[in-house]
This record gives C-alpha cells, structure tokens and sequence, in this order.
C-alpha cells in the first residue's frame, strides 16, 4: 500500500487535496494518523505565545520620523534656496545687461546731439560775423532764442553733475539742438536778407 | 468594513474532508490573538496620511505586537528583529500616501514586515546551516508524553522550530500561522508555489522527527 507524500497530506489538511489522497486516508489509519498530528502541530504553533515588543519601539520609531521630516525640511530648504538664488543671479545677470545697454545707448544719442549741436553753434557763430541786424523783430527773436538757450545751458551744466546720461539730459540737449537749429535758421535768413 | 483579506478568510473557513474524526478540526482555525486580521478605520488612515501624530502612533500600536511577533520568529535575534520592526514602520509611515486601500491595510502592514525580515536574513550571509540536534536536546525532545507540562511542550516546539533553517522557518511560520497560501509566500522569494509546499513538507518531516511523532505515523 503507497501512503500519500507528506506533502499530499498537508495539502489534504488545508483542502486542496486530489480525491486519490482523499480517499486512501479516509481508509488508512496510519495515514489519519499522521493527518491528526499535522493538525496538532498547525494548532501548537498557533497556540505559541506572541513575543512582546520592546517598550521603547514607538520612541525610537518617533525619533527616527522626526530625524527624517528635518532631513526632508533641510533638503527642501537647500532647493529653495538654490533656487532664489539662481534667480537672483539670473535677474542680476539680465538687468545688468539691460542697463549697460540702455547706458549705452544714451551715450550715444548724446553725442550725436552734442556734435549737432556744436555744428549748429559754428553756423551761428559764421553767420553773427557776417553782418547787422535789419529788424527789430528779428532782433527780438534771436534775444529770445538766445535766451532759451541759456536757461538750457544752465540746466545742462547742474545736470552734468552726473557722470552718466540721463533720458532728461538728452532731453535737455534735443531742446537746445532744436533752440539753435530755429537760432541758425533766423541767422541765415537775416544775412541772406543783408547779402540781397 | 473590517480589513480582511482573502487569505485570512481562507485561514477560518478550511474546507471540511470526509472523514468524520478529523472533519471538525480541519473545518474550524481561528486567527491567533495578535494577529494580522485587525480593522483599521479609513479617518484614521486619513488623519495619520496628514502627520497627526495621535493617528501615527495609533497604527502603530495597533500592529507592534504583530509585526514583531511575525519578524521575532523570522529572524533570528530579538535584536534583528527590533530593527525589522523599526524598518517595516518606517516604511509604512513613508509610503502611507501611496496606499490607495488596493486590499487591506493590515495585509500590506504583514507584507512589508515579511519583506523586512527576509530581507535582514538576506544580509547576513553567516548564516548557520540547519544543524542537527545535540544528543541532550533530541533527549529531552523525546522523554515520555507524561513527563512533558504544556510549558515543556512548548520549549520543545520553540527550540525545534529556532533549530530550522531560515528559508524553512519562515515557510512554516508565514503559512502555518499567519495563514499566507504557498502562492503569495512563493512570491517572496521569487518562486514558484511548489517551492513553498516542498519547503513545509521538509520542514514538517524534521520538525515531526524532532518532536518524535513521525514513529506513530506512516
């Protein structure tokens, strides 16, 4: 007579036994045997008591979590802070470039102004050494130019003061391109007027 | 609704066979105390996931004794299994927003510990090879059934049980106890299920033979 595997009958004790194993214990009692004392152990191992856990786990469990939620909150810091200041840099970067430009810029249109404006002052110059004023009117506006101009000039002199270009500055020197541009202008006029 | 899993109710409703001596014990097994099949409230796993303190603490008295119980009789030392018990812990408490209620909260609590405890007897490669009992211990294992008080009985069963390999211990506890089916033990250690049936029944026969029952059986 073949007896079922130890492991048969285990599978026969937790119900997934075939119906050939079934069917020889249910006729061997060496076999039922055996069966019983499967179950015997099954149960004696169940019935071992629980081992009791250390009394200090949930404060060493505590202290860990705590060690690990600063971990996190300084690595959270580190990011956010290496953000800012790439950012920072960044910004810098960008407003500086925009400002050097924007310098540079101001520069520019200033001395182009400045170099209209002396060409401009030539032809006044030229012009007052070439003959008489003819009118009072004409007098009259040539003052007033001049005069405007020199409100500018003393303008531009406090603004000076500053070593860098400034928009009111550039300002200041297209009023007086201008304020010599229409002085010029009456200036030729007067002595194209004498020359007739 | 209790977190019970599909194992677990399997582990109370064995199906019965025919024979009528062995019908009523097979039929009936009741969860050890302590054990896994524990209810756990959806607020508090919600109140815990938001780092109330008082929910964290609650979860993890609720499982301590199991999951310590579980990693004290898979590992070797109580201090091995102190740090499994730290470890499955901290994991839960890590991964507890992951856990989107895809089975129950107890079952993923008794695999992550399972995990743990294997993983620790992975990392100890000295492992000692199941040995044989010393002549005095296979002595008192087998004196005569009056002599043994529960108390005796039970010494007999811890020592034989301590005396298995790791791979071998582990099998018997996770299925004999903690109810696990050969299946989900399989798939700890990345097997097939016959792996997990082959290792109990080599468990059984040594531990039978320790115990000095397998002389009153075929």
């Amino acid at each position: 007579m073949t007896h079922p595997t130890l492991e048969a009958l285990l599978a026969l004790r937790d119900g997934e036994a075939d119906a050939g194993a079934e069917a020889h214990v249910k006729t061997c009692a060496a076999c039922q045997k055996t069966l019983s004392d499967l179950v015997d152990l099954r149960d004696s191992l169940v019935a071992l008591p629980s081992a009791e856990p250390p009394a200090d786990g949930w404060s060493r469990l505590q202290g860990r979590l705590r060690a690990e939620q600063r971990a996190r909150t300084l690595a959270r810091c580190g990011w956010a802070a290496a953000a800012a200041m790439v950012l920072f840099t960044a910004t810098v970067a960008v407003r500086g470039g925009l400002e050097a430009w924007h310098e540079a810029t101001l520069q520019q249109q200033m001395k182009a102004l400045v170099a209209e404006s002396q060409r401009l002052e030539d032809m006044v110059r030229t012009s007052e050494a070439s003959g008489r004023i003819v009118s009072g009117r004409t007098a009259y506006a040539i003052a007033d130019l001049q005069g405007r101009i020199e409100v500018l000039d003393a303008r531009l002199a406090a603004a000076r003061r500053d070593k860098q270009p400034t928009n009111e500055v550039i300002d200041l020197w297209q009023q007086r391109v201008a304020l010599l541009d229409d002085l010029a202008s009456v200036q030729t006029a007067r002595v194209a007027y004498v020359g007739i | 609704m209790p977190f019970t899993t599909a194992v677990e109710i399997a582990m109370v409703n064995v199906p019965a066979v025919t024979f009528p001596s062995l019908e009523a014990r097979l039929s009936t097994r009741e969860p050890r105390s302590g054990s896994f099949v524990v209810e756990v409230d959806e607020l508090l796993l919600a109140r815990a996931r938001r780092g109330e303190q008082a929910a964290v603490e609650r979860l993890y008295r609720t499982f301590e004794r199991p999951v310590y119980n579980l990693a004290r009789r898979l590992c070797r030392t109580q201090h091995d299994a102190e740090d499994v018990l730290q470890e499955t812990f901290l994991e839960v408490f890590r991964s507890l927003s992951r856990f989107r209620g895809e089975g129950s909260f107890a079952g993923w609590v008794r695999k992550v510990a399972a995990s743990k405890a294997l993983q620790k007897l992975r990392t100890q490669r000295t492992a000692p090879a199941e040995t044989v009992l010393d002549d005095e211990l296979v002595e008192c294992l087998h004196s005569p059934e009056g002599e043994h008080s529960s108390a005796v009985v039970r010494m007999d069963l811890e020592a034989a049980l301590a005396n298995l390999s790791d791979t071998a211990r582990a099998v018997v506890w996770l299925h004999e106890v903690e109810g696990w089916n050969h299946d989900e033990i399989a798939l700890l250690w990345g097997k097939t299920a016959s792996f997990s049936k082959s290792q109990l029944a080599r468990a059984y026969a040594r531990l039978r033979s320790w115990l000095g029952t397998q002389g009153r059986s075929s």
